[in-house]
């Protein structure tokens, strides 16, 4: 950019640079998962945590409470996955998604809490539990019912399709990533989300 | 493709959830406790540093030139008994046994030998340096000592003297420059005495008697 400045002797030109562009600190909201995480770790930003937690903490619950019905148990598996993550956050290295480390802690926190309350690991009693838990407001209405379909349906898959499919739709990961969380090949994952994409269905009757 | 897109859309629309409000506050507060302080990894740190620098400075200290260590233990770590060779026909057993006794001797000595305060502190270093060595002399002496009780009291003899000879020849303080002739030799025998050596000097003056016997020392 160039200026004419007047001076005594007359006029000169001036060369003024190029305003610098100031860049400003990304909002929190604009960051993405490792990035938070990092923050937290390294300069214990626990408002970096904070909005790690609101991007995860519904997913995560019900992926958690999808597995073990129990509202209670899922709520202590749930903190104690979250303890986890913070306990170690001096330890976190970016290698891959935060989604994915995140669900690796909470698979094998499931599978921790299925080994202690072995009830939790047979399929046999889930159906029962799910009809035991209280109903909704909501119980007589379409959605409720649909929901209860859907959910009976996936209280009776194997617990390895059901775990598959759940990280697909809650924590929103690719079969690679699926295959790492449950430490399978990815074709075992892949034929896992498949077997319990399809028995959904017809349990669904989606055609 | 559009079925999993219609299951997944059924999914989302009843599944719906949310973690309750308590359980969200129990874990933010979670999150904002500070990092307890591990004291354990700070003491290990400095210990390992103290320790880590003790070493060095002993390592400093056993390191100092080679050519300070006393060449006296030098050349009693290269004798060897089992390397000696048949005595000469012509060795007079009178000469044998002194030079064998005088051996024994003087290793015992410099077994229990301390560092003695008026001798130079690189020779101080030199025999804290080589901490095995009166061990090894200890060795030898003690194995001296069973070889002269042992039943083959010839053939013993004659290997002890062999070795107590060659011992007696390795252990030497004045070069053979200066040996060649009983004057240079007397020299340095002095000189041995002024720097305090008198056990060498001693070991150096019989060593002239013997070969010089002509030699009048004043």
């Amino acid at each position: 950019m160039i200026y004419l400045e007047k001076t005594a002797e007359g006029i000169c030109l001036e060369r003024v640079p190029a305003r610098r562009e100031v860049t400003y600190a990304r909002p929190m909201s604009e960051l993405e998962d490792s990035a938070l995480m990092l923050r937290y770790a390294e300069e214990s930003d626990t408002k970096a945590f904070e909005e790690l937690y609101r991007r995860h903490k519904d997913p995560l619950y019900r992926y958690l409470l999808r597995h073990l019905i129990n509202p209670d148990a899922a709520q202590d598996v749930f903190q104690d996955v979250w303890g986890k993550i913070i306990k170690s956050r001096d330890r976190y290295r970016p290698q891959a998604k935060f989604s994915t480390y995140l669900y690796r802690v909470a698979h094998n926190a499931f599978i921790d809490y299925c080994r202690r309350n072995k009830r939790y690991s047979g399929g046999e009693d889930r159906t029962a539990e799910l009809a035991s838990v209280s109903p909704g407001p909501d119980q007589d209405t379409e959605i409720a019912l649909a929901r209860q379909k859907l959910l009976a349906a996936l209280a009776t898959l194997p617990e390895e399709q059901r775990d598959a499919y759940l990280l697909r739709e809650e924590g929103g990961l690719s079969v690679d990533e699926i295959a790492g969380v449950m430490g399978v090949g990815r074709e075992a994952a892949k034929s896992r989300l498949r077997y319990a994409t399809s028995k959904l269905k017809q349990a669904l009757e989606i055609s | 493709m559009s079925d999993d897109k219609t299951l997944s859309d059924a999914y989302r629309s009843v599944s719906t959830e949310k973690t309750p409000e308590l359980l969200d506050r129990r874990i933010l507060a979670m999150a904002k406790e500070k990092k307890p302080v591990n004291r354990w990894r700070h003491i290990g740190l400095a210990a390992t540093v103290v320790l880590c620098f003790a070493f060095l400075v002993d390592i400093g200290q056993f390191t100092g030139p080679s050519d300070t260590v006393e060449p006296e233990l030098l050349m009693l770590e290269s004798v060897d008994l089992d390397d000696a060779q048949e005595p000469a026909a012509a060795v007079e057993p009178e000469r044998a046994e002194a030079a064998k006794e005088e051996v024994v001797e003087r290793l015992d000595a410099d077994a229990t030998r301390q560092p003695v305060a008026t001798v130079p502190v690189v020779r101080e270093k030199a025999v804290s340096t080589q901490s095995a060595v009166p061990t090894t002399v200890a060795d030898r002496a003690r194995r001296l000592e069973e070889t002269r009780t042992s039943s083959d009291q010839s053939r013993l003899d004659a290997r002890t003297f062999d070795s107590a000879s060659a011992e007696a020849e390795s252990i030497r303080h004045c070069t053979p420059a200066q040996t060649a002739d009983a004057q240079s030799w007397y020299a340095c025998i002095l000189s041995l005495r002024k720097d305090g050596m008198d056990d060498a000097a001693n070991d150096e003056q019989s060593l002239l008697q013997t070969k010089f016997p002509d030699f009048e020392i004043r």
